[in-house]
């Protein structure tokens, strides 16, 4: 199978490298080949649209450096990435008007122009539709059995239809009740909790602008899953990491006890049930308690 | 009656000392003491742009919103509506195209409250995608009535846009110092929990890899390019 251009963004080569190395250990595991894009910039994390066309200009540099590299789809880990970038390969489709202007710009800083089309995929629907659960399966080396999982979706790994084609097109995942995660989990062994907010918004965005609104998004999130029986919560963004792990203890001062459960990346888990190390797990990194659930769970990495 | 105008329709659009309530009413001779009771006091509109909706349109992100006819799909749909009721996208919409910067002035405060769940865009049938018509708005708001922007939302949408626009990289540990500078909490960061996150991070070799994010490469050139777009927006509406 050929490469596909892997954009891990700026947050999996700091803060979150634990969703970096799990990601790319799961895909040489299930036989998938990354190549990542080099010189990359931010993808402008959605704080930049409010400038019009120079927002665009910086998901566009990326795309033009995979086409640069010889390839002609992008997969991003981080829905915050996925959506800047979906965000721009489908409104320049749309627009050449605007694909000139974006391209006059790169150009005029001797970058290279976006000329073709690139696809642009998220890591979940990637690895669902190029490997699928039953390769899951065929990997899974110690089954996450009796773990109760809560999968959280999120918003921008679907939302807006028109940027992603989730909904249009069949083969992507369903917008308002997507299931991608879960049937990986459920092939893994775990046992799949069904909660009431996969895809309502954990604040993310605003967790210094408003701490407030942040700690009851992430409250009714958390406190709705753990009132399923949810063990684990497990995600597909960094983003939503930092409101629901790093900043999940003030949802817990505001809200209470309800708010306390341990979140993980989805290819953590898989990871882990893939019997992979340490090192390409970095369990430790989580801050709300993961490592130590799953290791009294009897589970070993 | 407990609650004052209690049972209007979207009653968080109609404010206090417009609500008219007697205890006992009686017209011509009819008791409509109860429900019928209630009404609204004149409105008179002293401030009108009606340039306001070309002003959102000429910014290069919400141009839809012509397209909106009002149905409400975005505000019942809203995250940012479910913890703040005067979060309404329906009702700004509505105001930018009335022209109406007395009661969009009242809301400043309220309107850069966007999640960017996109929820509204999804379910839009008008494809208006209101999610971006609240970043048009937003830079109205902040264009004519800065100041009475809570702190929080200039220091953090600041610290992201210069950092990301001078580095082209983005940075989570030195924008969180950044935003505590700039709203004067610095004295946070050599917190025992900012201590022990540090301390976590040099451990796990994550600080070593943050230290190392630095500059994306060719940067310079197009910083430049893109800070001279962004001052000549701004002079075309300054």
């Amino acid at each position: 199978m050929s490469a596909v251009a892997y954009y891990p963004g700026c947050a999996l080569k700091s803060i979150d490298l634990a969703y970096d190395v799990s990601s790319v250990a799961v895909c040489r595991e299930l036989g998938l080949s990354l190549e990542e894009i080099r010189g990359y910039n931010c993808c402008g994390i959605g704080e930049l649209k409010s400038d019009g066309d120079v927002a665009y200009v910086l998901p566009t540099r990326i795309l033009a450096l995979a086409e640069g590299q010889n390839l002609g789809e992008v997969m991003a880990p981080c829905s915050v990435c996925y959506g800047e970038l979906a965000r721009a390969q489908s409104v320049l489709a749309q627009d050449a008007a605007r694909r000139g202007r974006v391209n006059g710009m790169l150009q005029a800083a001797g970058e290279r122009p976006y000329t073709r089309e690139v696809k642009v995929r998220h890591l979940l629907e990637y690895l669902y539709r190029e490997a699928g659960p039953e390769k899951v399966a065929a990997q899974v080396r110690q089954p996450l059995k009796g773990l109760r999982v809560a999968p959280y979706y999120g918003c921008l790994y679907t939302r807006p239809g028109w940027f992603t084609q989730a909904g249009r097109d069949p083969a992507l995942d369903n917008p308002e009740r997507p299931h991608f995660m879960a049937d990986l989990l459920d092939a893994a062994g775990a046992t799949v909790v069904d909660h009431p907010n996969q895809v309502s918004c954990c604040g993310g965005r605003n967790v210094v602008q408003d701490e407030e609104g942040t700690a009851l998004l992430d409250y009714r999130i958390l406190s709705g899953a753990k009132e399923e029986g949810a063990q684990v919560l497990a995600l597909i963004c960094p983003k939503c990491s930092g409101a629901l792990d790093i900043n999940q203890t003030k949802a817990i001062a505001r809200h209470g006890e309800g708010a306390r459960l341990p979140v993980v990346y989805l290819t953590q888990l898989l990871g882990l049930a893939f019997g992979l190390g340490r090192g390409q797990l970095r369990l430790g990194d989580m801050e709300s308690g993961a490592a130590a659930l799953l290791q009294a769970s009897g589970f070993r990495s | 009656m407990a609650v004052k105008g209690e049972g209007i329709v979207e009653r968080s659009l109609v404010e206090d000392d417009h609500i008219l309530e007697q205890e006992k009413l009686i017209i011509e001779g009819v008791d409509v003491s109860g429900r019928w009771n209630t009404f609204l006091a004149p409105r008179v509109q002293e401030d009108y742009t009606p340039s306001l909706e070309a002003e959102v349109r000429a910014l290069g992100v919400g141009e839809n919103i012509r397209r909106c006819w009002q149905c409400g799909m975005c505000t019942a749909s809203c995250t940012a509506n479910s913890v703040y009721p005067d979060f309404n996208p329906r009702h700004f919409i509505y105001l930018v195209k009335l022209g109406d910067v007395q009661r969009l002035a009242k809301l400043a405060d309220v309107v850069w409250r966007c999640v960017g769940c996109y929820k509204c865009s999804q379910r839009c049938p008008r494809e208006v995608n209101p999610a971006e018509v609240m970043e048009a708005i937003g830079v109205i708001v902040h264009r004519r009535w800065g100041e009475r922007v809570a702190r929080e939302e200039q220091v953090g949408t600041g610290a992201y846009k210069k950092q990301i626009y001078g580095t082209g990289r983005l940075n989570l540990a030195t924008l969180m110092a950044a935003d505590l500078r700039g709203l004067g909490r610095q004295r946070e960061l050599l917190s025992a929990e900012q201590m022990r996150i540090g301390m976590k991070m040099f451990r796990d070799s994550r600080l070593f890899h943050t230290l190392r994010l630095g500059r994306a490469p060719g940067w310079s050139r197009l910083r430049r390019v893109l800070e001279e777009h962004r001052r000549s927006r701004e002079e075309v509406h300054p």
